[in-house]
């Protein structure tokens, strides 16, 4: 069935047929979120909000853009506003990351060290300013070409070209002097 | 300071182990469950909406009941009627049994 059919397939009542859109799209969601969030059972969480969030508002979507567009839009905003509610609980996953323990399968030193390789990459990416980041999460988490990621944010594809560059640059910039 | 090559290397090794994450396979069931029951709370959700108009109409009708039956008692009063005796002026008990007259 044709996205649009499918679409008004539900809005006419036809609830079930909501699961073909969730299985056409719930990777790509999901590694958007996790782009975010870098976590597998939040981004699991935020991507079932995602899709609820989608089902609740179907009607007023009005195919201006596509459904992938309008959806990534929706991922990107849920996201953003679940990391805004994490700031304030902060205190509390600090606590909790301290309280754990590395697993005896690898050296701890070495794994601690991977670790905190890849949490530094993270934490730069996550302090990156929130449109580069937007740009840079959809640009290599889903590999969406600059022409997509410039229709999600609304903005220019040059507009997205600069954001991507300023990105890399910023990372590096925290990485190398971390 | 670290390499450019080797920092790239490393944010690409990350992202792909990011994207290469798993996801449950049973998340489009749980996104159904969670649409199902959003919906079953909506349209619950009358119900509670209605449940202090049910309260004031069920009070009211009390109320109107408790009025109609008022009424009803005071049209339909019977008489009463009460009787004074005095007990001193009550006839005595021989009368009845006639003894004195006889002898």
């Amino acid at each position: 069935m044709q996205e649009t059919a499918l679409i008004q397939s539900i809005l006419n009542g036809q609830t079930a047929d909501f699961t073909q859109l969730v299985k056409t799209y719930e990777t790509a969601v999901f590694r958007i979120v996790m782009g975010f969030v870098h976590q597998k059972e939040d981004a699991e969480d935020i991507t079932q909000e995602v899709f609820v969030k989608a089902f609740q508002s179907l009607d007023r979507f009005a195919g201006r853009s596509s459904f992938s567009t309008w959806l990534f839009r929706i991922a990107i905003h849920t996201s953003l506003n679940e990391l805004k509610k994490r700031k304030r609980k902060r205190i509390w996953s600090i606590a909790a990351e301290m309280l754990q323990f590395p697993s005896g399968n690898k050296d701890p030193e070495q794994e601690m060290t991977g670790k905190s390789e890849q949490d530094q990459i993270r934490k730069a990416i996550d302090t990156l300013p929130e449109k580069q980041r937007m740009a840079f999460i959809l640009s290599r988490y889903e590999e969406l070409p600059q022409k997509e990621v410039a229709q999600i944010m609304e903005i220019t594809e040059g507009a997205v070209e600069q954001l991507l560059l300023r990105a890399r640059d910023n990372l590096k910039k925290t990485l190398q002097h971390p | 300071m670290k390499k450019e090559t080797d920092i790239e290397n490393r944010i690409d090794q990350m992202i792909r182990e990011e994207r290469n994450t798993e996801l449950n396979p049973y998340l489009s069931t749980r996104v159904m469950a969670a649409i199902a029951k959003q919906q079953d709370r909506k349209a619950g959700l009358l119900p509670v909406f209605l449940k202090p108009v049910l309260a004031m109409a069920s009070l009211t009708i009390v109320v109107w009941l408790g009025i109609i039956a008022g009424s009803a008692y005071s049209s339909g009063s019977t008489e009463q009627a009460t009787v004074l005796t005095n007990d001193a002026t009550a006839e005595h008990f021989a009368f009845y049994l006639q003894t004195e007259k006889e002898d």
